[in-house]
This record gives structure tokens, C-alpha cells and sequence, in this order.
């Protein structure tokens, strides 16, 4: 899942892409308005982490203009602001959660997971695709009741997958959402990560899941 | 009896009633004086006694014959007697609607008083309902009697006293909201430092490291901001004792104190003084508010240029003045009336902000306004700014303001 973290206080904004990206989402940051507007409108955001006071943009502005975007990411408001009418009036602007500094960081990872949850239209923390199982809390992977080690991006890529089952997905479309803007867009990087992936869905000697689309990409699906 | 006076009913202890009470007792009495008066005059002047001696006469006929036929057997007095006898019982019954008409005087006088009373004591009963709404804690209420007597002149000092105390209440919210989101900022990069990164066992080392370091710096911006707040609320509860201070002494001391700095950022510190130029104020927060004065020249001036203070007394009017000059970028004029808000920095948010709040000013201001004095800027862009700070130097109340020009001169262009 591909986040934007717009935060104006270095201090926070590097803990915050540190922390994510070690909860295996792939973090963009932007330092400002500006750039944060720049990047949602060129990249296809799940969730954008938003705080509300930038040094160039209203940070409810911001968050309007994002919304708007076709691309439609999930927003969840930071702010040190905690009066009632603040909390509605950023509600009211688009946003899909709202988190009050200072705030623990494994809320706001239970917060993101929550908003991104929505998305593949799952209750609880285990995406189930027949026998394979992945739990997004605890960062592990059960094909046919063995636990399966994967690397982070093996992970991520997984999830993505297991919220799109049966739709074809392009390895451009897994860059944008599983990589973060440091990935080289012309790298073999998405077509490894999903071979490794793969060799260890078919270590077991059951019918792999994950099947490639020549030309078009790649389809996970319950093996039949 | 004691007793029974202290469990009178609370009417009875009412203003109201011993108001009424009061009036009618002292009508009373002169009613009674007068009446009396006048009774004793009276009485004085006419024979006014009983009838003492009367004689038994027998009326009847004396006939043709020479005979007397009684008729019936009367008592005669002499007229004089009659007289006094008629005087006295006039004065009794005189006695008696005196003792009756005073009676009523005195009823009726209790129920008028008590009406005016009443009448009287509204405006009273107008400014307990004010009180009690401000005890509910709706501090915008206001008597606002418009009179011209003396509960008017209560109800303005108590509508002025009202203000005051909403005034300070606003600010002082105002103050702990800002101040709680200034420190909602460095709280929140500590948290997440911690949270996610110095929690987890399997960071890089460098990654540590830099969260320490990060860690390290938020705590000392919130030491300082919490010190800075102190002095703040400090600054702003108001001054009881008002010893003498000498301000030409306290600045330049402030300044000596400021050498070591001044030649690590080569900086020339120029400094101009009065003598002896004395007033009332505290010692202590005249020399933080000089501090503050300084060190924000100091903190913005480039290398190279001079920090000038002066001190000095206006001219013909009871007012002293620190000024402090420097030639650093100056402050925009859309910006110059913002300074000395809490919390504003003339720098960006997200730049290096060497530790300070932006509370600095703002003491300043506030220092200044708890002495009766006020802070002006003198600004111009690329050329430098005057921050002057004007003191009273008298007690006095109402004063004229200070000149508005500034007393030293801009740095040349």
C-alpha cells in the first residue's frame, strides 16, 4: 500500500516514513503543501497521513484538493488542534480520520490499516484468499496452514494482490502502490518480487494462486 | 434575648428593614417630641383640673305663696372650676389621639420606608444578579446602570473591575491554548521517535542515533518553552509592591552580560544611558524584559553590526525609555503589529529556530502593559529595527502617552 506523509517538522516527518515503511508500506513524504499536492496528483495514494499546519497551504485546503483527485485517496488528519469544532470542520473537509498530537505511533499503524481496510471491503485484519491467509496485523502468512516467510516487499505486494483477487494488476500499477518514489521505474523489480513470490507459494506442491496474464499482468486467485 | 435576636427572620435582618425601621423610629421620635411639645405648651397655658369643690343646691319654686317647692337636688360648682374641668378632659382626649395618631405615623412610615427601601436598594439587587451571573461563570455580564449617583459610580467600578478580569481570563485562555499546541508539537516527535523508532529492537544503529539526537532537541525546545511560559504567566499576574528600580543600572548590566555573545557573533554593542534613571517597577522582570529586548537583537542582528541601547527620560513628561536598535532585516509592516503576539516567530515554520518560542515579545508587551507602559516598533526592511519600551515613571494613573516617535535614531540606510 503506497502512503503520503505530509509533514512540515523534519522531526516528525522522518520517524513517521521510517516507522511506516517498517510496517512494509511504501512512504512517500513531502515537506509541504506544494509538493504534496504535486506528488498525490502524479501518484495514485491509498491513504495520505496529512498535518494540518503547513507553511505554504491551509492544511484543510490541502486536504479538499486531495479528496477531489480522481484517484480519491483515504486521508487521515494529523493535528495538534483538539477542539470539537476543529475535529468536525476536518471531517467535514474530506477527511476520513482524525488523529490529536501527540499520539502513540501503534494507533496510528491500527488507524492506517483501519482506513485501508475500507478499501478491500474486509472486517477484520486477515485477508483470506481459499487457503491462503494473510494477517496484516501480525505481518505473517499462512499457505495451507504453514507459516510462509516472505520479505517485506513479497508482503506487500502479497496484500496488494489479495485486495484486487481476480482482477489482473499490471506491474506498473503494483510499482505505484507496493514501491515507494525512490524505485527505479524501468527496474526488473516488481517481476522479481513476484517470481520469488511465487517459487515460494509453489514450494509445497499445491496449485500456486498467483498466475501471470502474459502482457497484461498478474492474477491472484483462489487455486482451483 | 440574645439569642432570640440572632434567629431573627431573614427579613428582619434585610437592609431593607432596618432601613425602614430606622426612618420611622426617628419620625417617631420627632413626631413624638413635637406632639409632645406642643401638649405640654398647652397644658401649661390653661387651668386644667378636675372639679375639687362642688356644692349641693336644690332647684325648685318659689311659690306665690312664699312656699319653695324642690324640684330636684343639683350639684353646682363655680364656673372657673367648670372651666378647668372642660380644659382637663380636652387634653386627655388630645393625649389620646396624639397616642393614636403617632401609632399610626409610625405604621404607615414603616410601610413607605419599606417600599422606598426597596426602590432604593434595586440598583443593589441589580448588581447581586450581575455577581451571581459572573459566579456562573458567564464573565461577559455587565450592571451597566447608568447612574448618576453613587451605586452608579459602584456599578462602573464593578463593570470596569468585570472587564478587567474577562480581559485577563481571555488572554490567559488564550495563552493556555496556544501554549498546549506548542507543546503538542515537540510532544509528538518525541512520541513517535520513541514509538517508532528507539521501541524497536531491530533499527540501524545510525537510525538510533538520530532519533536520540531528535529526541535530545525536542525536549530542549519544550524545557524552554515551558521556562518561557512561566516567566510569561509570571509576567502577566499583576504587580502588588512596586519597589524603585534604576533602570539605567539593570540595562547596563543586562548589556555587560550580553559581551561574551556580542564577540562570539561579532557584534559591536554600543550602549547610550541617563543616569540614574530611576522607577517604579519590579527588578526582576525590568531585567527579563531588558534580556528579552537584547537577545532578540542579538539573535537577528548580522555579523559585523551594531546593537545600540539606550536609556533615557522623555523630555517634560513623566515617562523612561529603553531603546534597542540593531541592523538586522527589519520587520515587514503587515507583521510589525504581530510581533509581540505569543508564539509568532518572524522566521518559517520548519527552519532552524535556535530553541526560542516567540514568547520573547510577547513578556515584553505584557511586562510593559502591567506597568502602565506600552512596547512600539520602528521598523524598516533592510535597514533595521528600534524596539522601544516606555515606562512610567511616576504612579500616577492616566497618564499622557509617551511620545510616538522614537527617541534614538534609525540606523542610517
Amino acid at each position: 500500500m503506497r502512503l503520503l506523509v505530509v509533514e512540515d517538522e523534519p522531526d516528525l516527518l522522518h520517524p513517521l516514513h521510517f516507522g511506516l515503511s517498517n510496517a512494509g508500506y511504501a512512504v512517500d513524504g513531502a515537506p509541504n503543501g506544494t509538493e504534496a499536492l504535486a506528488k498525490a496528483t502524479q501518484t495514485t495514494y491509498d491513504l495520505v497521513v496529512l498535518d494540518l499546519g503547513l507553511p505554504d497551504m491551509d492544511g484543510l485546503e490541502l486536504c479538499r484538493r486531495v479528496t477531489a483527485l480522481q484517484t480519491r485517496p483515504r486521508v487521515l488528519i494529523l493535528t495538534a488542534r483538539d477542539g470539537i469544532a476543529d475535529r468536525v470542520h476536518g471531517l467535514d473537509q474530506g477527511a476520513d480520520d482524525y488523529l490529536v498530537k501527540p499520539f502513540a505511533f501503534p494507533e496510528l499503524l491500527a488507524r492506517v490499516r483501519a482506513l485501508l481496510r475500507r478499501d478491500n471491503g474486509t472486517a477484520g485484519s486477515v485477508l483470506v484468499c481459499g487457503a491462503l491467509e494473510l494477517d496484516l496485523v501480525r505481518h505473517e502468512v499462512w499457505w495451507h496452514q504453514q507459516p510462509l516467510s516472505l520479505t517485506r516487499k513479497e508482503f506487500a505486494v502479497l496484500e496488494y494482490l489479495m485486495t484486487r483477487q481476480g482482477a489482473v494488476v499490471s506491474a506498473e500499477e503494483l510499482l505505484e502502490h507496493v514501491w515507494d518514489e525512490n524505485a527505479d521505474p524501468f527496474t526488473q523489480t516488481v517481476r522479481v518480487t513476484v517470481g520469488t513470490l511465487r517459487r515460494k507459494l509453489a514450494a509445497g506442491n499445491h496449485p500456486t494462486p498467483l498466475e501471470t496474464v502474459v502482457g497484461r499482468g498478474y492474477r491472484l486467485r483462489e487455486a482451483s | 434575648m440574645r439569642q432570640l435576636w440572632a434567629r431573627r427572620p431573614a427579613w428582619m435582618r434585610s437592609i431593607r428593614f432596618r432601613l425602614a425601621m430606622l426612618s420611622s423610629t426617628v419620625l417617631l421620635f420627632i413626631a413624638t417630641a413635637v406632639v409632645g411639645g406642643i401638649y405640654l405648651a398647652v397644658a401649661h397655658n390653661v387651668q386644667n383640673e378636675p372639679v375639687t369643690e362642688t356644692f349641693q343646691a336644690i332647684e325648685g319654686i318659689d311659690r306665690t305663696d312664699g312656699t319653695f317647692k324642690p324640684l330636684r337636688r343639683i350639684e353646682v360648682a363655680e364656673v372657673a372650676d367648670i372651666e378647668a374641668a372642660v380644659n382637663a378632659e380636652t387634653l386627655a382626649s388630645l393625649r389620646a389621639y396624639s397616642v393614636y395618631a403617632l401609632a399610626g405615623l409610625f405604621v404607615t412610615s414603616l410601610a413607605v420606608g419599606w417600599l422606598l427601601a426597596a426602590r432604593a436598594l434595586r440598583p443593589v439587587r441589580d448588581i447581586a444578579a450581575t455577581a451571581k451571573d459572573v459566579q456562573a461563570g458567564d464573565l461577559s455580564r455587565r450592571v451597566a446602570l447608568h447612574r448618576d449617583d453613587e451605586l452608579g459610580t459602584l456599578a462602573e467600578s464593578i463593570d470596569a473591575m468585570l472587564a478587567h478580569l474577562d480581559e485577563v481570563f481571555t488572554s490567559q485562555r488564550q495563552f493556555v491554548d496556544d501554549a498546549s499546541h506548542e507543546l503538542r508539537t515537540p510532544l509528538a516527535v518525541i512520541r513517535t521517535n520513541v514509538d517508532a523508532v528507539l521501541a524497536r529492537p531491530d533499527v540501524p544503529e545510525h537510525e538510533r542515533s538520530r532519533a536520540v539526537a531528535v529526541v535530545d532537541r525536542a525536549v530542549d525546545r519544550m524545557t524552554r518553552l515551558v521556562e518561557d511560559m512561566l516567566a510569561a504567566a509570571r509576567s502577566a499576574a499583576p504587580m502588588r509592591v512596586q519597589p524603585a528600580v534604576n533602570l539605567s543600572a539593570v540595562v547596563h548590566e543586562e548589556v555587560e552580560e550580553f559581551t561574551t555573545l556580542a564577540v562570539e557573533r561579532e557584534l559591536e554593542l554600543v550602549v547610550e544611558l541617563d543616569h540614574d534613571v530611576v522607577l517604579p517597577a519590579d527588578p526582576d522582570t525590568v531585567r527579563r524584559v531588558v534580556d528579552n529586548l537584547l537577545a532578540n537583537a542579538v539573535r537577528l542582528a548580522p555579523r559585523g553590526s551594531v546593537v545600540a541601547t539606550s536609556v533615557g527620560r522623555s523630555p517634560g513628561a513623566p515617562w523612561a525609555f529603553v531603546a534597542v536598535r540593531d541592523e538586522g532585516p527589519g520587520i515587514a509592516p503587515e507583521d510589525q503589529r504581530r510581533v509581540f503576539d505569543r508564539f509568532w516567530r518572524s522566521d518559517p515554520p520548519g527552519t532552524e529556530q535556535d530553541g526560542h518560542a516567540g514568547l520573547g515579545l510577547s513578556i515584553v508587551r505584557e511586562v510593559a502593559e502591567a506597568h502602565g507602559g506600552l512596547v512600539r516598533l520602528h521598523s524598516q526592511l533592510g535597514v533595521g529595527s528600534v524596539f522601544v519600551l516606555w515606562l512610567p515613571t511616576s504612579r500616577e494613573r492616566g497618564l499622557a502617552p509617551p511620545p510616538s516617535g522614537s527617541p534614538v535614531a534609525r540606523a542610517a540606510v
